[in-house]
């Protein structure tokens, strides 16, 4: 893995690649171009593991190139694609990582770290706002799916 | 602009209503023409046949016929489907004029007459029944204000033309063949409904509008309507104001008919000329009509707002009935009273279709689909009969009494119907805003109020406490406390022997928060047994706070344990007693002297009280050559703190601005002393008096937040969005004296609103980047939208406007539009009726070409140009985020964009706008 200030995009691309996400397609820009300066940019080469299950959370990260396996040892739970994000919670509490995540392919991925972020939460709240707007709209998705089942 | 843009600008009708409203428009069109075939055949025939006072009979027969198709309307409109009804109404009225015709083959009956000219006000009022029961279902509250009036005014061209007909028609076929043409209009109607419902589209509109509460509404709406009717009728007050307006309009439009058609049967002897007369009169009533309601209508309901649109009738009555009046005492010619009953009854019904009716129907827009439809129906079903029959009523009396019927008593009682008309609007008017707030919010929170003095109650919570877990018992405490503010020495007696240590800890605390002195003997008691050393720390803590004797405290300060010592020295430097204090504080002074290298910790030592002792030696910290203890000190500042500290603190402000931020806000108001000179400070940035004005917005303390941010606004209104967002955050209510200020502000925000909009709508697609800048532009948008309600807020009545806002900023278009009329009803009137059209969900073309008059000047066409008004600041200044994304744009499209421009971007804090600004240079020299 390498970690490196971002030289290929500018925060200005970044925030149009976050707005691009499904996570953050219904946050306004200007929201997430505070954000944006947050990104590290972070490289996996194929097969490196990103994190293990147990680990303790604190990032959250945006597949930016690349697939990311998502697995319980040597059981595969999902593929993530580009422009799929994971760890999201890790970004508000520091619970463990319930699976592992070790890179398909070589991979470009963009890490937002919990202390910044709960920085960047203390001076604009709207963005905390996004965030919890984003997680309402999952939690009531899952009640939704549940009381169907 | 194209022919069609010109016509929609004129109606004042969107794009995507034009389809609807084009076919509503031809269906009003074919049902009027059809009626007015149709009355003047029935009242010609009749006032050649009978004498004028027999219109009296024909109101009381209308009466009873109206109520009876009024029950089987209400009964079918529910059993039937939207379609079904719809198609059938049409076509039983197509029927009826055709039977009532051949019928007139075979019966010349004396009450044939009657029943021809009763069943005219039956087909005319299932002619309303329908049309609007089908254009109440279309559209919301603000489309209706808007389109009711346009569309309604399909009648008098339709009427226009089928009287103006029927006056050409009438020598050749006779007044009784023009009830086929009548009929075939009518049938033509039926035709054109059937082909749009059956093309889907009608059915769409309706079905997107009331998707949920219509099959709701159909499960509960089946049985016993006429019931519901009468009990809405009985229970709702302002369904039943509205009924008391449309009874009085009624009654008032039949009495003033009355009169003008009984000096009319004098002049004409036969039906012929009765009937061209008649129908001469109402075309050209129509044009008139049409020329009001085209031209002035639906601007002016929507300056004039609903209450002073509909008292535009009952007032322009009053006025010339008082003056025929004052002709009738003073003069005995009749043709005076006769030409000024002319003037009333043209006025009247120009002004009722123009202006009443349509605004009438609005005012059941905020009820619920199927409450609407019903109100619709208690007014046009239930209230034209009684309209109808007190007319009758009355006109038989006069008869009876004076054997004859004057237009001098007509007019009296028009007096009085006009008074109670008056008086009803305004009643409904009040209802009107009630119902919206309603309509908008229908969960309510309550926040229950409960009484704890109570000694009962006090008993019971004491038992409970045996019982209770120790959560429970500390939410019971802090039950008390926020209520009463105050708690028994019972209570903390009881629970400073609990089991629990977390109680224990508690009741402590609670000693000294309460200062129940009396209780301090329990304290050293307790210092005097086994404790834990949290326990022992807050009762060393407490002792120290509240005892008057230092020797008390002595031994804790010199003990080895630092946490007690740390316990006794802060809880003496917060002790009330000058014996205490002093010793402690010289304690810290003498310590900071001897041992400077400890500054740290005794920072961490005043940190742990920095809301009740403010120490007065803080400078030395805060110009420490140690960083860390001058954060230290910023961190250590609280509420206690002196001013002289603060603007140490200040001087810091530039280059440690999160710190003395943060000091700032623990010190609270006091620090808008320091504040206010930095704003004042004119080489400080832009973005550091943001900070500022942001950290105004969390210091609750509205009135002094008010203080300094009002002035420095109308001194600097580059700062007015983060100075609105502060005010509004600290819940600061304008003086009399600023409103106008305020309101300045928000017109000026309004017009950028527009020259905004006018610049979005020139955007070039293509050029745009992924749409950014469209995004961006809607962003901009919606923070002045936001800023304005904030505005609102301040200056107007704030749960009126919170509740509109929510309204806003759901998804709902119903809601929405509920929403933008109680911000016209609330705020001043240019500033809400500008506002509705700003935010009105709607294409942004259409609206430039709508708020054109608004416009500071032309906008130029392509991106390029907005680009560079975004960098200029033209109109205003926009967030960094527009400015990243110009300047990125820019770059990419290969525009001309002014060095200067680059540079002072480059120069910002904020890290988006300042790369992209250093990326656009780059780029411009390459």
């Amino acid at each position: 893995m390498s970690e490196q200030p971002i030289d290929r995009l500018l925060l200005v691309e970044k925030v149009l690649m976050l707005k691009s996400l499904s996570i953050f397609k219904d946050t306004p820009e200007p929201v997430l171009a505070d954000l944006a300066p947050l990104l590290l940019e972070v490289e996996f080469e194929a097969g490196v593991s990103i994190f293990e299950e147990g680990a303790r959370g604190d990032c959250m990260y945006i597949i930016y190139k690349g697939s990311v396996r998502i697995h319980k040892g040597t059981q595969e739970l999902a593929v993530l694609p580009e422009k799929e994000v994971f760890g999201e919670l890790s970004l508000l509490d520091t619970e463990s990582r319930s699976a592992s995540a070790t890179a398909q392919t070589d991979c470009i991925l963009f890490r937002i770290d919990q202390e910044p972020f709960y920085e960047l939460v203390e001076t604009r709240p709207e963005v905390m706002k996004g965030f919890v707007k984003i997680l309402c709209q999952r939690l009531r998705a899952q009640n939704a799916r549940s009381i169907g089942k | 602009m194209s022919k069609r843009s010109f016509w929609l600008r004129l109606f004042n009708v969107y794009p995507s209503e034009w389809w609807v409203v084009k076919r509503l428009y031809l269906l009003l069109f074919l049902q009027g023409a059809g009626a007015a075939f149709f009355f003047t055949s029935g009242f010609a025939q009749f006032l050649e046949k009978h004498p004028v006072t027999d219109l009296a009979y024909v109101f009381m027969l209308s009466a009873a016929m109206l109520w009876i198709v009024g029950f089987f309307y209400a009964k079918f409109e529910h059993k039937l489907s939207f379609r079904q009804f719809n198609i059938t109404v049409l076509l039983f009225m197509t029927i009826s004029m055709l039977l009532l015709r051949i019928g007139n083959f075979y019966y010349d009956n004396y009450w044939y007459y009657y029943i021809l000219l009763g069943w005219f006000n039956v087909l005319y009022m299932l002619n309303n029944l329908s049309f609007w029961g089908i254009a109440a279902t279309l559209f919301d509250l603000r489309q209706s204000k808007r389109l009711f009036a346009v569309i309604s005014a399909g009648d008098i061209p339709a009427k226009f033309v089928g009287y103006t007909l029927a006056s050409i028609f009438v020598s050749y076929t006779g007044t009784q063949n023009l009830l086929f043409l009548g009929s075939l209009f009518m049938f033509g109607a039926f035709i054109l409904f059937e082909r749009v419902e059956r093309s889907g589209r009608l059915h769409a509109a309706h079905h997107h509008q009331n998707n949920h509460e219509h099959h709701h509404n159909n499960h509960h709406a089946a049985p016993k309507p006429l019931s519901r009717l009468v009990s809405d009728f009985t229970t709702n007050s302002y369904i039943r104001g509205i009924a008391i307006v449309s009874v009085m309009a009624g009654a008032s439009i039949l009495l003033i008919n009355y009169g003008f058609y009984a000096e009319v049967k004098k002049a004409f002897h036969d039906d012929v000329a009765l009937a061209k007369f008649i129908a001469l009169f109402f075309a050209a009533l129509r044009v008139f009509a049409l020329f009001t309601k085209m031209v002035f209508a639906s601007r002016l309901t929507s300056k004039l707002g609903i209450l002073s649109t509909l008292l535009i009738t009952p007032i322009a009555m009053l006025i010339l009935v008082a003056a025929t009046i004052f002709a009738g005492w003073f003069s005995t010619s009749e043709t005076i009273m006769f030409y000024l009953f002319g003037v009333i009854a043209i006025l009247v019904e120009v002004l009722r279709t123009s202006f009443s009716a349509p605004v009438l129907l609005t005012l059941m827009q905020p009820l619920g689909t199927f409450e609407r439809l019903r109100a619709h129906n208690i007014v046009k079903g239930i209230m034209d009969p009684f309209a109808s029959l007190f007319c009758g009523l009355f006109l038989l009396t006069l008869l009876f009494l004076h054997q004859k019927i004057g237009l001098l008593p007509i007019s009296y009682m028009l007096i009085v119907l006009g008074v109670i008309w008056v008086i009803a609007l305004f009643s409904v008017n009040k209802q009107y805003v009630l119902l919206l707030l309603h309509t908008i919010s229908t969960r309510f929170f309550s926040n229950e109020s409960f009484e704890l003095r109570n000694e009962q109650l006090m008993k019971e919570i004491l038992l409970k406490m045996n019982h209770a877990s120790d959560l429970e018992i500390l939410s019971m405490l802090r039950m008390i406390i926020s209520n009463s503010q105050q708690i028994s020495e019972s209570i903390v007696l009881k629970l400073l022997h609990h089991p629990s240590e977390k109680v224990q800890l508690e009741s402590i605390r609670l000693i000294r928060q309460f200062r129940l002195l009396g209780m301090l003997v329990l304290v050293k008691e307790r210092l005097n047994e086994e404790l834990s050393p949290e326990i022992k720390k807050e009762a060393v803590f407490t002792l120290a706070a509240l005892t008057d004797r230092y020797d008390a405290v002595q031994s804790y300060i010199d003990a080895t344990d630092p946490e007690i010592k740390k316990a006794a020295i802060t809880g003496s430097l917060v002790s009330f007693s000058i014996a205490v204090h002093g010793r402690a504080e010289a304690w810290v002074d003498q310590t900071l002297k001897d041992h400077p290298e400890k500054a740290l910790e005794l920072l961490d030592l005043l940190n742990t009280v920095k809301d009740e002792y403010g120490y007065p030696g803080y400078g030395q910290f805060l110009n420490s050559e140690d960083p860390a203890v001058v954060n230290a000190a910023l961190r250590s500042i609280g509420k206690a703190v002196h001013a002289d500290v603060l603007s140490e603190a200040a001087i810091l402000f530039e280059n440690n601005t999160k710190l003395v931020s943060q000091a700032f806000l623990q010190a609270g108001s006091k620090s808008l002393i320091e504040i206010t000179a930095l704003l004042r400070r004119e080489d400080l940035s832009v973005d550091k008096k943001d900070q500022l004005i942001s950290i105004c917005g969390k210091l609750n303390d509205p009135a002094a937040v008010g203080a300094v941010l009002m002035p420095f606004m109308e001194e600097h209104p580059y700062y007015t969005l983060p100075i609105v967002k502060s005010l509004h955050r600290v819940k600061y209510r304008c003086t009399h004296a600023e409103r106008p200020v305020l309101e300045a502000v928000a017109k000026r925000y309004q017009s950028y609103v527009v020259d905004l909009y006018a610049m979005w709508s020139e955007i070039i697609p293509e050029q745009d980047i992924d749409g950014m800048m469209q995004r961006a532009m809607a962003a901009e948008v919606d923070s002045i939208r936001d800023m304005l309600l904030q505005l609102f807020e301040m200056m107007y009545e704030p749960s009126k406007i919170r509740e509109a806002k929510y309204a806003i900023f759901s998804n709902q278009k119903e809601r929405i539009a509920n929403g933008l009329e109680l911000i016209e009803i609330t705020v001043r009137k240019d500033i809400g009726i500008l506002f509705s059209q700003l935010f009105e969900p709607q294409d942004i073309r259409q609206k430039v070409q709508f708020l054109k008059i608004h416009l500071s000047k032309n906008p130029q066409h392509g991106l390029n140009h907005l680009v560079n008004s975004v960098l200029q600041e033209v109109p205003m200044d926009y967030m960094d985020w527009t400015k990243a994304c110009s300047l990125f744009i820019g770059a990419k499209r290969s525009y001309e964009i002014e060095k200067s421009y680059l540079y002072k971007y480059s120069q910002v804090e904020n890290p988006v706008l300042k790369e992209t600004a250093v990326f656009a240079m780059k780029n411009s020299n390459n």
